[in-house]
This record gives C-alpha cells, sequence and structure tokens, in this order.
C-alpha cells in the first residue's frame, strides 16, 4: 500500500501536467467570469432572453444544474486529454531516456510499476478532473453571485443546496464511471506505450484509424469507427445530445437570464433529459463490463511486455 | 567460501552473432571481478543476463535465484549501475532519496546523505541540472547507500573525468567494498581498476578466455624487460607477448621458472592491459 502511494506520488512528479493542467482550467475560467457577462453554453448572441427568476422553480433548478454540469464538462474534457497523453507516455518515457534501468534496478516488480500508472490514468486523474470541477463550479457560483449581488440582483440564485449539491453529485458519478469506461483505453494507450520502439502515438493511433478507413473503404461499412467513437465519446452522449439540449444561460446586469430562442426548444425536452437513469441502464449494460474485462487483458498484456520486453 | 554467481554453458544469439557461447564460471562471495573484453565481446549480454534483463539459454543463479524468473526478488540483494546516465532527468535529488528510501528496503539513507553532503549537488536540483560528474555522485551515493549483496558496474565512469573516475574507485574500495560484498564490474579503462580487483575474467567473442584470481596471475605470468644481448634466449621460451621499451623488450611469460626469467632481464608483474593484450592475441591466433 505505501509503496503504491510512493508509485504514485513518482507519476505526479514526473507528470506535472495532472495538476497544473486543472489549475489552468480554472485561471481561464476565473478571467472569464472576471471578465464579461458570465455566459453559459455556445457563444453567441443573446436576442432575446426571459429572467430565470420568472420560470418555474424546478425548470431553474434543471436550467442551473444543467450550466454546472457544464462547467463541469470542460474540466472532464480537458482532463481526459491529459490522461490520453499520460498513458500513451507511461511506459515510453523511461525506455527513451534509458532511465528504465534506473528504476528496473529497484526491488519493484513490473507489475506494481505498471499498474500504479494505470491507476494514474485511469483514478487518479478522473479524482483530479472531480475536483477541479468542483472548484470551476464554485467558482462560478462566487463569481456570479458576486457581479448580481454588485447589481443588486438574486445572488442566492446560484447557490441553490440542491443545485451545487447536485451537480457536485453528477461530477463524482460521472468521474467514477469514467474510471470503468475509459479502463480499457488507457490499458490499451499503455500496452502502445509499452509496445512502441519508437513514436507510441502512431503505434496507438494508426491500428484502429488504419482498421476503420479499411473498413470504409472495402466494405462501406463504419462498424469500428462507430466502436471506437462509442467508446471515447458514448459517456458524454450520457448528459444529452448537444444538439437537442443547447441553452444559453448568462449573467447580465442584475439578472440571470436564459436565451429564450434556445429555451423554447430546449426546455421542453429538457425534462426528458435523465442522466442517473442513462448511468444506471450504463451500469447494467454488458458493454461497460466487457469493456473492464478487455482493461485487465491489455493491462496483463503491457505488464508482459514491460516483463519481458529486451532493449 | 560459496559461490554467489554460477553460470553454466550460458549462451545468447542475436541473430547470427553469438553473443555469449557456452559461458561458464563462478563468481565467490567478498570478490571484486573485472568483466574484461574488447567491444562487442559480449560483456553487456552477460551482465544483462545477469541482472534478469535478457533471456538467455543455459543455466545462471545468483544467490541461488534464476535472475529470468526472479528478477523482482533478486533486485533486493543485487544493486546495479547500467550506465551513469540513466538517472531519470525529471526527478530532483530529493525526490530521488525519498522514493529509493521507500522502495528500497536495504537502503540506508543517512549514509547516503552524508556521502552528498560532501558534494556539491543540491538536494533540490533537478538530475538534468547536474553535470555529469554530478549525476555520477548522486548514482554513486544512492548505491552505496544499499547494503546490496553484489553490486554490478557496466562501464560505471564513461564519460568522466580523471578526477572523478579517480574518486569513484576509491570511494568504491575504502568505503563501500567489505569481505561480504560482491562486486563485478566491467571497464575500458583497465589500469584504473586492475589494483581493485581479486579476480579477473577475460571474454573474447562470447567465451571466457581467462578466469582466474590475482594471486594467480601473478604467480604463473611474469613480465620481463629482456636485455637485448638476452633476446634471442628469450624468444625462444615462447613469450606470449613482446612489445619494444627503452633499450629493452618487454616480454610476456606463461609458465618459465622465475629463475630461468630473471637470468633475461628484471622480472616483474604484468600489467592487466598488458595481459589482456596477450591473452585476447593468443586466443585469436
Amino acid at each position: 500500500m505505501k509503496r503504491y502511494l510512493w508509485l504514485i506520488r513518482r507519476e505526479i512528479w514526473e507528470n506535472r501536467a495532472i495538476w497544473i493542467t486543472p489549475l489552468v482550467v480554472l485561471g481561464a475560467l476565473l478571467l472569464l467570469v472576471l471578465a464579461g457577462p458570465v455566459r453559459f453554453g455556445p457563444i453567441g448572441g443573446m436576442d432575446t432572453a426571459t429572467p430565470l427568476g420568472a420560470l418555474a422553480e424546478d425548470r431553474q433548478l434543471l436550467l442551473l444544474l444543467l450550466v454546472y454540469a457544464g462547467i463541469a464538462l470542460v474540466m472532464f474534457m480537458v482532463m481526459g486529454v491529459v490522461a490520453f497523453f499520460y498513458a500513451l507516455d507511461s511506459l515510453y518515457a523511461d525506455r527513451r531516456d534509458r532511465s528504465v534501468l534506473f528504476w528496473k534496478s529497484l526491488p519493484l516488480s513490473d507489475a506494481d510499476t505498471v499498474l500504479s500508472k494505470f491507476l494514474v490514468g485511469a483514478c487518479v486523474i478522473p479524482l483530479v478532473a472531480c475536483a477541479g470541477a468542483l472548484l470551476a463550479q464554485l467558482l462560478v457560483a462566487t463569481g456570479g453571485s458576486v457581479r448580481l449581488a454588485l447589481a443588486g440582483g438574486p445572488a442566492a440564485l446560484l447557490w441553490q443546496p440542491a443545485v451545487l449539491g447536485g451537480a457536485f453529485g453528477i461530477g463524482l458519478l460521472w468521474s467514477l464511471t469514467a474510471m470503468l469506461w475509459y479502463a480499457p483505453v488507457i490499458a490499451y494507450l499503455m500496452l502502445a506505450s509499452a509496445w512502441a520502439p519508437r513514436g507510441p502515438f502512431l503505434w496507438a493511433v494508426l491500428p484502429p484509424v488504419g482498421a476503420a478507413v479499411l473498413e470504409r473503404m472495402l466494405l462501406r461499412s463504419a462498424h469500428v469507427g462507430d466502436f471506437i467513437s462509442e467508446r471515447l465519446f458514448g459517456l458524454y452522449q450520457l448528459l444529452g445530445n448537444d444538439d437537442d439540449r443547447q441553452v444559453r444561460i448568462t449573467v447580465n446586469g442584475d439578472q440571470v437570464a436564459v436565451d429564450d430562442a434556445t429555451a423554447r426548444e430546449g426546455i421542453a425536452r429538457l425534462s426528458e433529459l435523465d442522466p442517473l437513469g442513462a448511468l444506471q441502464s450504463l451500469y447494467v449494460s454488458a458493454d461497460l463490463w466487457l469493456g473492464v474485462v478487455v482493461a485487465g487483458l491489455l493491462l496483463g498484456a503491457a505488464i508482459w511486455l514491460r516483463r519481458y520486453r529486451e532493449n | 567460501m560459496s559461490d554467489l554467481i554460477v553460470a553454466r554453458g550460458l549462451a545468447k544469439n542475436y541473430g547470427a552473432t553469438r553473443a555469449l557461447d557456452n559461458v561458464s564460471f563462478r563468481i565467490g562471495a567478498g570478490r571484486i571481478v573485472g568483466l574484461i573484453g574488447p567491444n562487442g565481446a559480449g560483456k553487456t549480454t552477460a551482465l544483462k543476463a545477469l541482472l534478469g534483463l535478457t533471456r538467455f539459454d543455459g543455466e545462471l543463479s545468483l544467490l541461488g535465484l534464476d535472475p529470468w524468473r526472479q528478477r523482482h526478488r533478486l533486485m533486493q540483494d543485487v544493486c546495479f549501475i547500467a550506465d551513469v546516465a540513466v538517472l531519470p532527468r525529471w526527478i530532483r535529488v530529493r525526490q530521488l532519496i525519498d522514493f529509493v528510501a521507500a522502495t528500497h528496503p536495504r537502503f540506508r539513507r543517512e549514509v547516503c546523505e552524508q556521502f552528498l553532503g560532501r558534494t556539491d549537488v543540491k538536494p533540490a536540483s533537478r538530475i538534468r541540472e547536474l553535470s555529469k560528474g554530478m549525476v555520477t555522485q548522486v548514482h554513486l551515493a544512492l548505491v552505496m547507500a544499499i547494503d546490496a549483496k553484489l553490486l554490478v558496474l557496466d562501464e560505471p565512469t564513461l564519460g568522466l573525468d580523471i578526477l572523478m573516475r579517480k574518486y569513484f574507485y576509491e570511494t568504491l574500495l575504502n568505503e563501500y567494498y567489505d569481505e561480504q560484498r560482491t562486486i563485478l564490474v566491467t571497464t575500458h579503462q583497465v589500469e584504473e581498476v586492475e589494483h581493485i580487483l581479486t579476480n579477473l575474467l577475460f571474454i573474447d567473442h562470447g567465451r571466457i578466455v581467462l578466469d582466474a584470481a590475482m594471486e594467480e596471475v601473478q604467480e604463473q605470468y611474469a613480465q620481463v624487460a629482456v636485455r637485448s644481448e638476452q633476446l634471442a634466449a628469450a624468444r625462444a621460451l615462447g613469450p606470449l607477448a613482446e612489445r619494444p621499451g627503452l633499450g629493452r623488450t618487454h616480454m610476456l611469460f606463461r609458465g618459465p621458472a622465475r629463475a630461468e626469467l630473471e637470468r633475461l632481464g628484471e622480472v616483474g608483474v604484468p600489467s592487466v592491459a598488458d595481459l589482456f593484450v596477450a591473452v585476447i592475441q593468443g586466443a585469436r591466433a
């Protein structure tokens, strides 16, 4: 246990992007909050807007929850990119600079090394993303409510416990689910990292992309491509199809307002949105658990390569 | 004395190249062994096999363990410097010490810190900020603080200046080595290690061409500074090698009685370098 903590610590020492990236995202968010009107949702003009306070209470909650979830989403997507490159480099960087021989001179098993790196990619990074998302939500709540208060508006609107609590709950559930859902992706990238004689990015990306392109050319179908995009982005679709539910909310002047154009079409469908139900069906699906099994097999292969590869 | 390393019929091919060809040797506990050979002789392959870093044919046991199958267990008692440059460049010296202290059961932190305290290395520095000599000092400090039964050094002083090399071996001998520890070292700079070695292991074309303790070498081999008038008589005794010197011809003999050699000129102990050249040339002839 103690050994694993140190192994994980080593990874965080080496890969500073794990904690610097969320700080950069938070910093960017802070600038946004300090600068213009705090606007959530796609960038665009606000032709007509309805004050959020004018809507029914359950609609308010739902809309704000969606806003906070959107903020979390930004953090999760950025940290997803961090996890991708972390895993890709995890078993390659020390072979490239030959420090692998130093690490191998310590009485640590290759299984411990590989598993600790997997834990960082599959668990530590999602947890950091979750904490970063919470901070981002608090930042927006603070910034938004201060602006509202200064303008004499309803500052408490952004601080409703049901909304913030709900948003954090969704964030936590999301990151826990992401650990399981992305486990095979992380394990696959680590296998490529352990295998690649050089250039692990190409070794990781070319086989699946090549397979998808070949399939499209030869069979004119897209099963491989669908499979890959389902694994990479399927989790995000649980929050609903973006096109259907775009909502623009702005803290502007003394009110929190929702864009009428999106509200008219979007809000009706919002009530259909059911992230918890979607998560539930994900957890009983074979996809999730088969992925976990595949992750185990890929990790086994990565450990084997790390242990027995000669170079 | 118990054997720490037993190798029997060790073989390894890289494609058509025989890196190790039926190599057998034993190394007893408490020895300092120089594994010496020309480039491409199989030194590094032999060390890799010993450290469980490469697959091999034949039998090999270190401390009773199979290095290929029981590598991780073996690393508790074996320590190695494969090349001085391999410390991770991104890590800070302090982090490195913390990490090794936490993961190596035989690491004695105070020894390491005491050693580093005598150098200019700052604990907050990253490895990439240090000079090559300083990186070696860090690596050496780590290794010396590990209470290992076997220390394997592969060209440990490559790229270091003369002062650092001298310092390295002095420290190794004075502060690290004791009767319990075994050290196996490969190097091209034979003259720097010859006074610390207890055993010689010469390797050429994947074969062991000399396996002897220093005392045996001194008994069996002799270097004679032959006076010019004795040249013919000396050559009749079949020297292994000869090279011209100042008014003398230096010849390396194996076998003839000492009294007989003394008549030819001054008799001395051959240097490992001379012995190496003679033995390798002899093996290739």
